[in-house]
């Protein structure tokens, strides 16, 4: 029976991982001068698991490396060695490079790590340090294996004898010798020859005892190690003695065999009958006689062309040996010879050998061969397919959700049968329970893909702990609300940024011990991760007590790199200022460090969030810490929208990047040179784009009077768009485009609206993008400054 | 046919385990650890052989196999446990609480159905 592995291979790769999360846990938590034995325990356990599923799905290298490991941590755990703060480094490091081995077998890549080498060298090094058990044994043990020596055929079939005296208890080991000689019969021609049962009178009989014993005669191709394994269980209690029974050259019958030229044609092969003789005789030569091989033009493929003379030795009756010749014996020639003891004569071997042994290497060849075959078909559908661990709540939800709808929908049906004028209340009852159902299933289906947030902060009490040391800082990490949940795909991607915010907080924001005591606060720095749920949103706050920003410095800065004029830079404000950090290529470190500021800035950490449709704040301040909060959407699948028409079309906007909608004033616009119009908005002056022009949409001229202006933001910047009427606020399920046509600048996707028209979803930065915009801000703010100059002399 | 228990906390290697046998058409019944094992052989009777890992939270392997013998069903069951070539001493340490024979680990499914063929 073939089994393929392959199947296993995704969940040994994700249990692997839970097995490495845990791993690093408990070592995180182990006090390496009082190790807690049940933490070694569960260190031990996983790396056990690993070695142990990587060796059977056949991951050599991760098997090999988790080998190493598990040898030192049996050591710890059964006391025969000491911990120490380098060794749990080393091991939290060995993590990372499992990780890594991991996610190249998923990769179905043969690379390994270049890390993992050095590792286990440092491991062996540690191993070696006062013994030198290393990963020798199992090497050794392979190589046995693959040097297997190929016998002769006559040197395959031996005959042992085995005298198999159980132990008395054998039976309460649930090991019964019955089996263990059926087990032996399965190896060759098991013959009993002598049988003892020494069992006490009926009074003192025990049922339980095991009286019997037995003396063995075994014919058979296995070696003796083959034979040992049977007993491989029971033989450090029992008496087992094996020995092999040599024959004497003695006198012998020669069988001659020459089987009809057409023997292959009948399904019959002249080595399988010799091999029953193998099994049932004692073979002492084969001889092949070759003097019948015609000219190979005049050779047949088809044809047997070949005769044995086999010698057997012992006592039997020709009609024993017929029997295995009973299916050929009509066609073939076959005599009996005897032979007498000085005739005996050496036999042919080498013709014998490579006859017999060309046959077995060609169908294990073959069926190596398939054997290959299906594994190599099957890899390019090995599954990437991430998978997702769903609570049994959420699908029994899920389940009686269906129900009800299934409920509805009959009672819908029942109506319709006999509808008459008085059962509209009905009806629309039961649509509004359908309505219900919807959404209750819409919510049930969404929250399947809610995980919580706990899968994206497990990573930093290790991380904060790695940096904190390299650093020499001082650092408690403090998660709170690590149950509140998030879309998988929101996850997957806030996962760097956080790793971004957070490595920021450590390395920037918390300060060494000695000037946090210069400071007069505690010494151990404390960051604190916070996420909760708020309206439809999900906050994540990163919050320091370190020595916060500088405005000046962040001023001072903005200037050097000219993002700021010297003017400009008077009238921010501090918000406005901590604002700077997210422009692109400004970094505040003074040299870069490699914990930090390694070319990702935090402009990349915005335009990520921004991306997710979520929203970033910083809140700072001197000498007592920063707080940044991020806003995300709960998930990406859905979103909440504003539907605008302009002329006939609708478009939807995304209600998150709306800050206010007005009445379109023509008076408060201002035309400027870029064929650019602005509005003025309060004191501030908004570029304005209308929403027909970027589309291309005719419209009646008259209408203007009545257009609405939606003011959005795009990438900090306020701009308004013009469209015709504002419509329903309601939650559109996104439609990717580039997956059904292609990419739209300008429009992130598409929904399917309640009438069944489909509704484009806007997106704010592409078409700010589209009308070029973007260039012109400078010239919007030079004029906003102007404006403010203005009103501050005509007061 | 034969009605096996296949206990061990690796997900991977129970459900390996579990698709020989069944493949091999027989009866298995998959528990991750010494406790739920113990529980499962205490409701099912009849069974053939149980085969079960030796490192397992809640209850280990060998804690398993004591407390399987001390049940008058379970008193000649064949017990297997998986161990590794590193457990020479776990070896002796599950046959004197009575394991019938052991599985090492590496293993692939071939090896496993010729191992059990030994004893069902």
């Amino acid at each position: 029976m073939s089994v393929d592995l392959k199947q296993f291979h995704q969940v040994f790769i994700e249990e692997s991982f839970e097995g490495l999360d845990a791993m690093e846990n408990a070592l995180m938590e182990l006090n390496p001068e009082a190790p807690d034995s049940e933490t070694i325990n569960t260190i031990f356990r996983s790396a056990h698991s690993i070695k142990g599923g990587a060796g059977t799905f056949g991951f050599k290298r991760l098997a090999d490396f988790t080998h190493i490991l598990e040898t030192l941590l049996d050591q710890i755990r059964s006391n025969s060695r000491g911990l120490d703060t380098n060794l749990v480094n080393l091991f939290l490091q060995s993590v990372d490079c499992m990780r890594e081995m991991l996610d190249l077998i998923q990769q179905d890549s043969e690379e390994y790590p270049e890390s993992a080498r050095e590792l286990k060298q440092k491991f062996e090094e540690v191993l070696n340090g006062d013994s030198k058990v290393a990963s020798k044994p199992a090497q050794n043990n392979e190589q046995q294996n693959e040097d297997k020596p190929v016998c002769n055929i006559l040197s395959r079939y031996k005959t042992w004898s085995i005298q198999f005296h159980p132990h008395s208890d054998i039976i309460r080991s649930g090991n019964d010798p019955l089996r263990i000689l059926r087990e032996l019969s399965r190896l060759g021609k098991l013959n009993c020859t002598q049988v003892y049962f020494d069992a006490p009178g009926l009074a003192e009989f025990d049922p339980d005892t095991c009286y019997l014993a037995w003396d063995l005669e075994l014919r058979t191709s296995a070696d003796l190690s083959e034979i040992e394994e049977v007993f491989e269980w029971v033989i450090d209690d029992s008496s087992v003695e094996i020995k092999e029974i040599k024959s004497d050259s003695v006198a012998h019958t020669r069988v001659n065999f020459k089987p009809h030229q057409d023997i292959y044609l009948s399904g019959n092969d002249p080595y399988r009958i010799i091999e029953e003789l193998l099994i049932n005789f004692e073979v002492i030569a084969i001889d092949v006689i070759t003097d019948q091989l015609p000219e190979l033009k005049s050779f047949n493929s088809e044809h047997c062309y070949l005769s044995w003379s086999i010698d057997l030795a012992g006592s039997f009756s020709q009609d024993d040996v017929l029997k295995a010749f009973e299916w050929v014996v009509d066609e073939a020639e076959i005599g009996f010879e005897k032979i007498e003891a000085d005739e005996a004569k050496e036999p042919n071997q080498s013709d014998a050998e490579n006859e017999t042994d060309s046959k077995p290497a060609n169908s294990n060849k073959t069926q190596a061969a398939s054997d290959k075959a299906p594994s190599s078909g099957r890899k390019s559908t090995s599954s990437d397919a991430s998978s997702i661990r769903v609570g049994i709540d959420k699908i029994d939800n899920l389940i009686n959700m269906v129900g009800e709808l299934v409920i509805t929908q009959s009672m819908l049906g029942q109506l319709s049968t006999d509808f008459e004028m008085s059962k509209i209340p009905k009806l629309m009852e039961g649509l509004s329970q359908l309505e219900l159902n919807t959404r209750e299933l819409q919510e049930s289906v969404m929250r399947i893909r809610m995980l919580p947030i706990s899968f994206a902060f497990s990573r930093f009490p290790r991380m904060v702990r790695d940096l904190g040391q390299r650093l020499g800082k001082k650092i408690h990490l403090e998660m709170r609300g690590e149950n509140t949940e998030l879309d998988k795909t929101v996850m997957e991607k806030i996962g760097d940024p956080l790793v971004h915010l957070v490595r920021n907080a450590v390395d920037h924001g918390i300060e060494l011990p000695e000037q946090r005591r210069a400071a007069g606060k505690d010494e151990e720095g404390h960051i604190i991760l916070n996420a909760y749920h708020q309206g439809g949103n999900v906050n994540i706050e990163i919050i320091d007590d370190g020595k916060g920003l500088d405005r000046n410095v962040l001023i001072a800065k903005a200037i050097d790199k000219g993002l700021l004029s010297e003017q400009d830079a008077f009238a921010l404000s501090d918000e406005q200022a901590f604002d700077l950090i997210f422009h692109a290529g400004f970094s505040t470190a003074k040299e870069v460090s490699d914990v930090s500021g390694r070319g990702v800035g935090m402009d990349v950490v915005k335009k990520n969030i921004h991306a997710l449709n979520g929203n970033i704040e910083l809140h700072s301040k001197m000498g007592e810490g920063s707080k940044i909060k991020i806003s995300l959407p709960l998930t990406l699948a859905i979103l909440d929208g504003q539907l605008v028409s302009v002329c006939d079309q609708t478009y939807i906007f995304p209600i998150v990047s709306i800050i206010e909608s007005m009445q379109y004033k023509r008076e408060a616009v201002n035309d400027i040179a870029g064929g650019c119009s602005v509005f003025m908005l309060r004191d501030e002056y908004v570029p304005v784009i209308k929403l027909h022009d970027i589309f291309n949409i005719s419209k009646e001229k008259n209408s203007e009077s009545q257009e609405l202006m939606v003011v959005v933001e795009s990438e900090g910047e306020k701009v308004g768009l013009v469209v015709d009427e504002l419509q329903a606020q309601q939650q559109v399920v996104i439609k990717s485009l580039e997956e059904n046509y292609h990419r739209v600048e300008g429009v992130s996707g598409a929904t399917i609206l309640g009438d069944g028209t489909v509704a484009l979803i806007l997106d704010i930065p592409g078409i700010v993008r589209l009308a070029g915009i973007d260039k012109v801000n400078e010239q919007v703010r030079e004029l906003t400054f102007a404006h403010k100059n203005q009103e501050k002399k005509s007061a | 046919m034969a009605k096996i228990l296949a206990v061990d906390d690796s997900a991977s290697m129970r459900q390996m385990v579990s698709f020989t046998l069944k493949g091999a058409g027989h009866d298995v019944y998959e528990a991750s650890d010494g406790v739920e094992a113990l529980k499962m052989a205490n409701s099912q009777s009849g069974v053939d052989l149980v085969i079960s890992d030796i490192n397992m939270p809640n209850m280990d392997g060998i804690s398993l196999i004591k407390e399987l013998r001390a049940l008058p069903d379970y008193k000649f069951t064949p017990i297997l446990m998986l161990t590794t070539e590193s457990g020479s001493d776990k070896k002796s340490e599950g046959k004197a609480a009575g394991a019938t024979g052991w599985i090492v680990k590496p293993f692939n499914p071939d090896q496993l159905l010729a191992t059990i063929g030994k004893v069902i």
